[in-house]
Parts: C-alpha cells; sequence; structure tokens
C-alpha cells in the first residue's frame, strides 16, 4: 500500500513538473533549440536539447567527474557564428590546452579570473546579459536563491547558456536551471558517466549511459594485471 | 635658432622592467616576445652576451653558461610593449617641468624622448646645467640615456643614436659635424641602409653630396626627407603624448562635497560635456582619468581602460559608475576633474539592411562586456588565453590582458585613421596533444602515491583519503624546461580511482616526488 501512494506520489509530482515546463517553455518558444554536445542525453531532455537563454547545472558526484567536459561540449554548439564563451575562472584552476583540444577555439574564449564570490557572481551575471556572449562556464560553490534567478533572467534577456558545474552538495538545493544533470562517472567501464536528469525531463530521474569516444581503450594499463 | 635635446634610452624595455621591479636587477633577465611564425625571440637582455633577435634558447644557453659563473638567477620576462610605450609618456610628463613642449618618438616602438629647449637656457644659468640636472632626474628613476642637443630633431636624433663622447661618463654627446654621422643616423628602414652599404656609402655627408635626383630614383623620396630633416631643409613636429589634454573637463563646487549622488551627477555632467568634443572630431576614448580633488590631501584618481575607442556617454558613465561604486573618498571633494588620456579614431560600421552575419553585429556587445568587466575586476583579470609550443603544461598556456590591446595599436593622438580589427586576434593554434585535464593545479601539490612491484601507481591518497586506482593510462614522459630552472622529467600518468574519478599525476624523476597535476 505505501508503494502505491508513493508511486501515485510520484506520478502528481511529475504531472505538475510537466505543467511548470510547460510555462516555462510558452515563452521561451522562439529561442533556437541547440545540442548539449551529447547526443544520448539530447534523447532525454524535453525538447531533445536546450535552449537559448536557459541555464544547466551539472553537479559532479565526486571531485573528478568530468563534468567541465560535459560542460564544454555543450558550449562548443552554444558559441556559433562568433559568439563569445566566457569561462569564469575564481579558483585560477582552468586549463585552456585541454578545452582547445576538446575543439573550443581559444580565440573566441574570454577568461575571467574574479578574486571573490561577490565578483565571480558579478562577473557571471554580465556574461549571461551579454547578446555577444554564446556560453558562460563557471564553478560557483555557493548559491543564493536572488543570484540564481538573476541569473535565470540574464540568460533569459540575451539568450546566452549558461553552464553550472556545482559540487555534490548542491544535489538537493533548489534550482533556478532548465536543466540539472548529476555526473556520475564510472569506474572500469567502456562508459564514462551516468547521467541522472534531476530536472529539467519529462522523466525526472531518468538515468543515461555516456560513453568517453576519446579515450583509447588499447592504452589502458591495469595496475592489477601488472603486478602480475 | 631651435634647440632640441634628445633622450635615446637604449635599452627602453630592460630599463623601464628594471626600474618597476628593482628586485630584478640581481637576476639574469631575459625579455622575450613571440614572432608571427610563433617563435620566441629575445627582445633585450642583461645577459652581456644574449643578444636581442637571438632565438630565446640561445638566448637562454649563453646565460646558462655565464649564470654557472655568477651564480644568478634567471629571469624570463614576457615582453609589452604597450606598458614599455606608457612608462615613456609618463616619463615624458614628468620631464614637463623643464620644458613645455615634450615629445615621444613617432615609431612604432620609442625608445627615445624630445624636448624643444629653445629660449630657456637662461633659465637655468645654461643649456648645458639643464641637461644635467635633467638626467641627473631621469637616472633617479633608474635609467641611463644617451643625450644630445642639436637644431633639429632629426640631427639630435643622429647624434644620440651615433655621436661620440669625449667622456665616456658623460651622458651628454658631443655635437659634431653632422656628415660624420654614419648612414645610421638617418632613421631609415633596414633595406634602405642594406642598400646604402651596398653601394658603399658609409656617412650622411656621402649621401649629402650626391644628386638629390639620382637619391630620389633609387632610394624613394623617404632618404631625402631624413635628409632635409636633419639638416633643417624639411619641418618636422614634435610628436608630443599629451601637449595639452585634448579633451578634458572641470567643474568645482563652492564648498566641499560629500553627498555620493551630488558627485555622480557631477562625473555624469562632466561625461556629458566630453563627448560632444570627442565625437566632432570622430574620436572616441580609450583611457580616461577621473580625479577627485579634496581639501590639501592627495587627489584621488581613477582609471578607466576601454578595449574599443567609445564616445558614447551612457557606456562611458557605466564604467565609471562601476568604479564609483567601489571607491571610497576619505575626505570632501571640492573638484572633480575628468581626463581622455588616450583617444583612437572612432570604428564606423555600415548597418546592414538583411543581415547577412550575426558576427559583425556581436561586436559592440562583447566591447561592452570586457570594458564592463574590465573596469571592475581589473584588467589583469579578463584575459585572452593564447598556446605556447611549449611541453612542460604549467608553460603550454599563456594569459594575455584583452583591455589595452586597442590602445597598444593606436596611441594617443598620434593614431592613424583606420578600421580596427572587429574579433578577437585568431592567435591560437591548436595542438595535437593527448588528453589534459581540463582543471590544472599550478603548482602541482606534492601526494603519497602507492606503487606497485613494476612500480605503476595502484593508489593515490588524496585530501586526507586513500583511494584506489582501477585503472591506470601512460606514462608519458615530459622531458623539457632545461633551459629554465632546471631540467623537468616527469612521467605523466591518468588515473582512475574506484569511485571513477580521474586525475592527472607525476613522478618527477629528479626528485622522486609524486605530485597532483590536473583534475579531469
Amino acid at each position: 500500500m505505501p508503494s502505491a501512494l508513493n508511486n501515485s506520489k510520484q506520478q502528481v509530482l511529475q504531472a505538475l513538473a510537466e505543467q511548470i515546463e510547460q510555462c516555462h517553455l510558452a515563452g521561451s518558444a522562439e529561442r533556437e533549440l541547440i545540442s548539449s554536445g551529447l547526443p544520448a542525453l539530447d534523447r532525454c531532455l524535453a525538447e531533445g536539447g536546450l535552449r537559448r537563454g536557459r541555464l544547466m547545472e551539472l553537479v559532479a558526484a565526486v571531485p573528478g567527474s568530468g563534468a567541465a567536459r560535459l560542460a564544454l561540449s555543450a558550449a562548443c554548439h552554444a558559441c556559433d557564428e562568433g559568439r563569445l564563451l566566457v569561462v569564469v575562472d575564481r579558483r585560477r584552476e582552468f586549463y585552456p590546452p585541454a578545452a582547445n583540444s576538446l575543439g573550443i577555439a581559444l580565440a573566441q574564449m574570454l577568461v575571467v579570473r574574479p578574486n571573490n564570490a561577490i565578483d565571480e557572481a558579478w562577473a557571471i551575471d554580465q556574461a549571461l546579459r551579454s547578446l555577444g556572449v554564446g556560453a558562460v562556464l563557471g564553478w560557483p560553490d555557493k548559491l543564493d536563491d536572488h543570484t540564481f534567478r538573476r541569473w535565470q533572467l540574464a540568460a533569459e534577456t540575451s539568450g546566452t547558456i549558461g553552464l553550472l558545474i556545482r559540487p555534490a552538495a548542491a544535489r538537493s538545493q533548489p534550482s533556478w536551471a532548465e536543466v540539472k544533470l548529476l555526473i556520475t562517472p564510472l569506474a572500469n567501464s567502456t562508459d564514462r558517466w551516468e547521467v541522472e536528469i534531476l530536472r529539467g525531463c519529462r522523466k525526472i530521474g531518468r538515468k543515461v549511459r555516456i560513453a568517453d569516444c576519446d579515450h583509447d581503450p588499447s592504452a589502458i594499463r591495469n595496475p592489477q594485471s601488472a603486478l602480475i | 635658432m631651435s634647440r632640441i635635446l634628445c633622450l635615446w634610452f637604449p635599452r627602453w624595455p630592460l630599463e623601464r622592467l628594471l626600474a618597476a621591479q628593482p628586485e630584478l636587477r640581481q637576476h639574469n633577465v631575459l625579455l622575450y616576445e613571440q614572432t608571427p611564425q610563433g617563435t620566441l625571440r629575445i627582445v633585450a637582455a642583461t645577459a652581456g652576451s644574449a643578444r636581442p633577435g637571438m632565438s630565446l634558447a640561445e638566448g637562454l644557453a649563453i646565460a646558462e653558461g655565464k649564470d654557472s659563473e655568477h651564480q644568478s638567477p634567471i629571469h624570463l620576462e614576457s615582453h609589452d610593449p604597450w606598458a614599455d610605450r606608457q612608462a615613456l609618456v609618463d616619463l615624458a610628463e614628468a620631464c614637463r617641468c623643464y620644458s613645455p613642449t615634450v615629445g615621444i618618438e613617432d615609431a612604432p616602438r620609442p625608445d627615445c624622448l624630445f624636448l624643444d629647449l629653445t629660449g630657456l637656457a637662461h633659465l637655468h644659468r645654461s643649456e648645458a646645467a639643464l641637461i644635467e640636472q635633467m638626467i641627473g632626474k631621469v637616472s633617479s628613476r633608474g635609467y641611463m640615456p644617451s643625450a644630445a642637443v642639436a637644431e633639429t630633431i632629426g640631427a639630435a636624433w643622429g647624434i644620440a643614436h651615433c655621436g661620440a663622447s669625449e667622456n665616456p661618463q658623460s651622458a651628454i654627446r658631443n655635437p659634431q659635424s653632422l656628415s660624420s654621422l654614419p648612414v645610421v643616423a638617418l632613421r631609415l628602414p633596414e633595406e634602405t641602409l642594406i642598400l646604402l652599404s651596398r653601394l658603399g656609402l658609409r656617412r650622411v655627408g656621402q649621401v649629402e653630396s650626391l644628386p638629390r635626383e639620382a637619391l630620389i630614383s633609387r632610394f624613394g623620396p623617404q632618404l631625402l626627407l631624413r635628409l632635409d630633416q636633419m639638416f633643417g631643409r624639411a619641418a618636422e613636429t614634435l610628436l608630443t603624448p599629451r601637449v595639452a589634454p585634448q579633451f578634458a573637463a572641470e567643474l568645482s563646487f563652492e564648498a566641499p562635497v560629500e553627498d555620493r549622488e551630488t558627485i555622480e551627477a557631477a562625473c555624469q555632467a562632466l561625461i556629458k560635456q566630453l563627448v560632444p568634443c570627442m565625437a566632432a572630431r570622430q574620436e572616441g576614448a580609450v583611457q580616461l582619468e577621473c580625479r577627485f580633488d579634496g581639501e590639501g590631501a592627495t587627489p584621488v584618481r581613477l582609471m578607466i581602460s576601454l578595449y574599443r575607442p567609445s564616445a558614447s556617454a551612457q557606456h562611458l558613465w557605466e564604467l565609471l559608475k562601476l568604479r564609483l561604486e567601489s571607491l571610497r573618498l576619505s575626505q570632501p571633494v571640492s573638484t572633480v576633474h575628468l581626463e581622455v588620456l588616450a583617444s583612437a579614431p572612432l570604428v564606423w560600421q555600415q548597418q546592414e539592411l538583411f543581415a547577412t552575419s550575426r558576427r559583425e553585429n556581436l561586436t559592440p556587445q562583447v566591447n561592452v562586456l570586457i570594458d564592463r568587466l574590465s573596469n571592475r575586476l581589473g584588467r589583469q583579470a579578463v584575459l585572452r588565453p593564447v598556446l605556447l609550443r611549449d611541453a612542460q603544461p604549467e608553460h603550454a598556456c599563456q594569459y594575455l590582458p584583452v583591455a589595452g590591446e586597442m590602445a597598444r595599436a593606436a596611441k594617443p593622438h598620434a593614431a592613424k585613421r583606420g578600421r580596427a580589427k572587429q574579433t578577437l586576434p585568431m592567435r591560437s593554434r591548436a595542438l595535437a596533444q593527448d588528453e589534459r585535464p581540463l582543471c590544472l593545479k599550478n603548482p602541482p601539490r606534492a601526494i603519497k602515491v602507492g606503487l606497485t612491484s613494476e612500480q605503476f601507481p595502484q593508489s593515490v591518497r588524496l585530501a586526507g583519503r586513500e583511494h584506489e586506482l582501477s585503472r591506470v593510462w601512460g606514462p608519458e614522459r615530459i622531458e623539457t624546461g632545461w633551459w629554465r630552472s632546471g631540467l623537468v622529467r616527469r612521467d605523466y600518468y591518468r588515473v582512475e580511482t574506484i569511485t571513477g574519478s580521474r586525475y592527472w599525476i607525476f613522478h618527477d624523476l629528479r626528485r622522486d616526488l609524486w605530485c597532483l597535476h590536473g583534475v579531469f
């Protein structure tokens, strides 16, 4: 009996989420739809991709999950026609050669290095508001509702896509992003990631596995086998 | 009779750097730049044998040879022509107390100052005393000029660069027969000098004695122009960076004001006053200074740099307002002074009836964003990454400030008219390389790594926790950097923990140390 109740509760929640989503989408139907760079993920998203002018939150389940790489694949599609990619890097750890090898043209990239969280939030806000920017990539640690909402409105104003990489603690926090994904890396697998859709899909909670095509399996050396 | 003083700073980029960072005087400094072909070459060096124009590797090899004898550390610095020019303009400003007309050399990379001393000698007892006093002031800033006075700019330049000095300790070059100066004193392009040398023409006098028609047909008009400028037959104007501010406005209050809104309103009014003047001359501000004078205290200055010239009152006000938000005024303000320190021709763009490309339309938006970010966060916080051909990961990328690029290309009131580039310059080039992490720890962090019997990583200890590894890729040997502080020999591994996290670690073979260098 409790499981039946849970199921009906889930259904109601999902129906409500869909209604809210439809309300959101109604105002943005004219916005261009772009690919997230991952066909498997595109198929799971409500409209088959991301609309410009929205935020995408990528929650990294563990450090070193490669969430930034997934974000950059979406940025590649968003930064067409000369639009800039703005990377707001407060930690001063972003490494452009790696982005370049993933196909991002550095001539179209602007790296912003704010000194504190206030300047970081302001820089992301300004970049999201600019019509000349295709995507904004940032690593905000803590986010209050006001800032998040302001970013959402800023992105809607200009049509810029905001790609926010968040720590695992942000998983249960409220979000103003249209799409919120939980990125869990997979060990010892041909697939690289398991992406759980926390928000932004008719089937919330759906999981999709994504392969890492760039890795050459022949180069793999297993430390256990090295013992033999 | 005019009296023009030329102050030549033979190693200006280096002197400027050492004056700004005196601690580098104990170092063997090598200033380098990237050529259009992508190679690195030396611009200036303290190492005696490393000469400008050499490749950086060659210069470093020589410097390291000297280094082993003198034990002075080597310091590498990227050449910043914009900072050089800015420092020369500042020095020109400082010399304005000796002459009302101070100019800088009209060259892409100027290293000379010109002062018009006509009729000023009696104010300082004699011309020689005036020059000695001026050289003393310049030397106190850490610069070592070579000086010469002559009747024309060309002659003063020639004597300062090529003239003989009876006393080697003296910075002042003696006026001598201009005819005996080498042809290098004529400020000619390299190809003309080579041609003159091939023809056996080594002295100015030899060239001067040739028929003018023959000189024009063989060398073009520039040689004759330079000759005429040297001998005073053709006029030459001093290029003054700031003779008098072209665009400046001031507003004084009846009584000192503390109210922030009043001060902001004054700034806004001054901008509205300046903008029509600039627009009428089709000029836009590239650098703007706002000064707040109080009573009896040092004035507070705000500097605003723009990515592209602008004569938009709204845009300039937005940038100034951003700076005002973080400004703390310790005392009431009596006068607000606004001055355009550098301007450049405005770039006009024809609007398209049927836009075919969004690229051109986006440029103004990008300019506005860069200006805003640079003015609030600082020039060093808004950067454009440029790849370098360096195998050492932490040196494979260089960051260049985006603001000031335009100012570098077109400087104060001497800017040549022309269309500026519409997009960020494409300097980067995709490098063929293995996968690199998107987050790089700089400097690398020492970690503990558990090894297999074959010396492969088996586990890593990060943030106080032991992580077993499920997969390891590598090693990738990187052996480089012998020309820097020492040879770097590292074996890099991409490792995957049993939770799927991926890290980039390396084994420093020289120090037998394991380090975390990147996080995927």
